[in-house]
């Protein structure tokens, strides 16, 4: 037991790490293995660092947080929904985060272009919008407590008003406006830069020290409302604690990825495939990979119709939907 | 071993209005909630476990009580789950997923479970419901095992009175959430009792086998009722 967890998270570890050294080599700039491995060293040139430390690192550094923030935050909603069907996307979360960024660009900076300082402040308005919605979903389907049920439909009636909002902004945009909108709420790992990596990486650091902080409180709410108060779970309270870690790492990944679907779903489905369902061990392997499958997926999302890039999230349901779909035949 | 019969409409749904429930002296509401889990389990009715979670995982969540943070299982924590596996005759299947167990062994994964808890009282709602005649004799027999051997008091709320009066100590009988009798198997399973609580006319007779009251037969009283 013991020796397969730590082969599985070898072998991901080893997917994640040969994946990262390919990516590196890849883009319309083409650089060898082994003009890579000098530039690293700082034996390149400078055009080819500046490839390399400023727009490819960083960009892969970002898909590999925003892939496990997303699988995290994926993970929780399942267990407290008791759904292995939820996911950020489904309940509407990262719809209410994308609508705060969608808003925050309207209204304050009428452009995508040079976000300057304010980009430390995505984050934020990602998580308030996704706290917003994570709240309307809670209190809607609040009857004398939430029952699982509820906070599923709840969130998907939520996820349809937010994202129809959405469109209304979109249609008020100018055309340039529009299609950058567009290819961010269909995910897309835009912020390739270090202050990006910066901005987002303290909140998931710590939001998932908090998760795994409370894996054993997470098997105990897997098993329902009447089981959890048995067991000395004081049932509300932890729920509505472990929603906003949920909505907090939605949030952030939002922020740096836009509006990714499939991978808070799929990546806990299959890491406990995996291991197993208990949180302490599923979790951190959920989180490698998602980490895995964003980074393999904007590897292909850069470079399939090179020199242009397709939005990362496009790759994620074309790999993601057919596994949603297989997962649907099989537990219906 | 305490048994609560009640006409399923009544004493299943009513929530308290008022007052408090008390446990060693002391109202459970005031009490913290892990405190609380290490004095008194509570099996719901018909639980459901995730998919592909092991025996000896699931019992091992019965610890949680006792456990604090992220530290993982102690020595003495694990000597604890073995014994609950061991109460309930599932050391044989401890390493086997809930799913493919029959309905009695889920049943009694669950038990080992609120075991693990060690507490010394054990709640649970209609544990035989949805099983058949001999997995519901496997759980009744496994419960007053416990309660004999291991000293726990054990409450149950179940619905076939025969069960009842065969296996508890102490019924009692209630309507609409008042006590309407309660004592020994042989003073709760009366005709008239019956007739009250129920609205049914049952004959009552002593079970050979057992030597308790057994309701033979019955026939739904015609007057209005309610």
């Amino acid at each position: 037991m013991q020796k397969r967890r730590t082969m599985i998270i070898s072998v991901l570890l080893i997917f994640i790490v040969s994946t990262f050294l390919v990516s590196m080599t890849l883009g319309t700039f083409t650089m060898s293995p082994a003009e890579v491995f000098q530039t690293f060293f700082g034996l390149g040139s400078s055009q080819q660092e500046l490839v390399l430390f400023q727009f490819r690192l960083p960009r892969m550094v970002l898909a590999i947080l925003v892939g496990a923030g997303l699988a995290v935050s994926g993970a929780i909603l399942q267990a407290l929904s008791r759904n292995d069907l939820a996911d950020p996307g489904i309940l509407g979360i990262n719809a209410g985060a994308g609508l705060a960024i969608v808003l925050f660009i309207y209204f304050f900076q009428g452009s995508y272009a040079d976000l300057g300082w304010s980009i430390y402040l995505l984050p934020m308005f990602a998580f308030l919008g996704a706290l917003v919605a994570a709240f309307l979903i809670y209190t809607i389907a609040w009857k004398q407590g939430v029952t699982p049920v509820r906070l599923v439909l709840v969130g998907i009636g939520i996820n349809a008003g937010f994202m129809a909002l959405l469109i209304v902004f979109q249609l008020r945009m100018n055309p340039n406006d529009f299609m950058q909108a567009t290819i961010w709420l269909t995910g897309n790992i835009w912020g390739s830069s270090w202050t990006y990596v910066l901005a987002i990486f303290p909140w998931l650091f710590v939001l998932m020290l908090l998760v795994l902080r409370d894996a054993n409180t997470l098997n105990v709410m897997r098993l329902g409302d009447a089981s959890s108060v048995s067991l000395g779970v004081r049932v509300e309270q932890v729920r509505r604690r472990l929603l906003v870690f949920a909505v907090g790492l939605a949030g952030a990944s939002v922020a740096a990825g836009g509006a990714i679907s499939f991978i808070g779903l799929v990546a806990p489905h299959i890491a406990r495939r995996l291991v197993g369902p208990r949180h302490g061990v599923m979790i951190p392997v959920a989180a490698l990979v998602g980490a895995f499958f964003l980074l393999f997926s904007d590897m292909i999302a850069r470079n399939v119709l090179s020199p242009s890039e397709i939005p990362v999230g496009i790759i994620v349901a074309m790999i993601g939907a057919p596994y949603f779909l297989y997962l649907l035949m099989k537990t219906a | 071993m305490w048994e609560i019969d009640h006409t399923k409409d009544d004493g299943e749904n009513t929530k308290a209005s008022s007052g408090a429930v008390y446990l060693d002296g002391k109202a459970i509401h005031r009490e913290p909630t892990k405190q609380v889990a290490k004095k008194m389990a509570v099996l719901p009715q018909s639980p459901e476990a995730p998919a592909g979670l092991k025996v000896k995982e699931l019992v091992a969540y019965g610890r949680y009580p006792h456990q604090s943070g992220v530290r993982s299982l102690t020595g003495e924590d694990h000597r604890v789950i073995e014994q609950a596996l061991e109460q309930t005759g599932m050391e044989t299947f401890k390493d086997r997923e809930i799913e493919a167990l029959s309905g009695g062994q889920r049943q009694r994964v669950w038990i080992a479970m609120a075991l693990a808890q060690e507490t010394e009282v054990l709640l649970l709602d209609e544990p035989t419901t949805y099983l058949d005649l001999a997995h519901q004799l496997e759980v009744l027999q496994v419960l007053k095992t416990l309660n004999e051997t291991k000293r726990r008091t054990i409450v149950m709320v179940i619905h076939d009175l025969n069960h009842a009066a065969r296996f508890a100590d102490y019924m009692v009988a209630l309507k609409q959430g008042a006590i309407m009798q309660a004592g020994s198997p042989e003073e709760v399973m009366q005709k008239q009792v019956l007739k009250d609580v129920f609205h049914i006319d049952a004959d009552v007779v002593l079970d050979p086998r057992t030597n308790k009251p057994f309701c033979l037969s019955y026939d739904l009283l015609r007057t209005g009722g309610e």
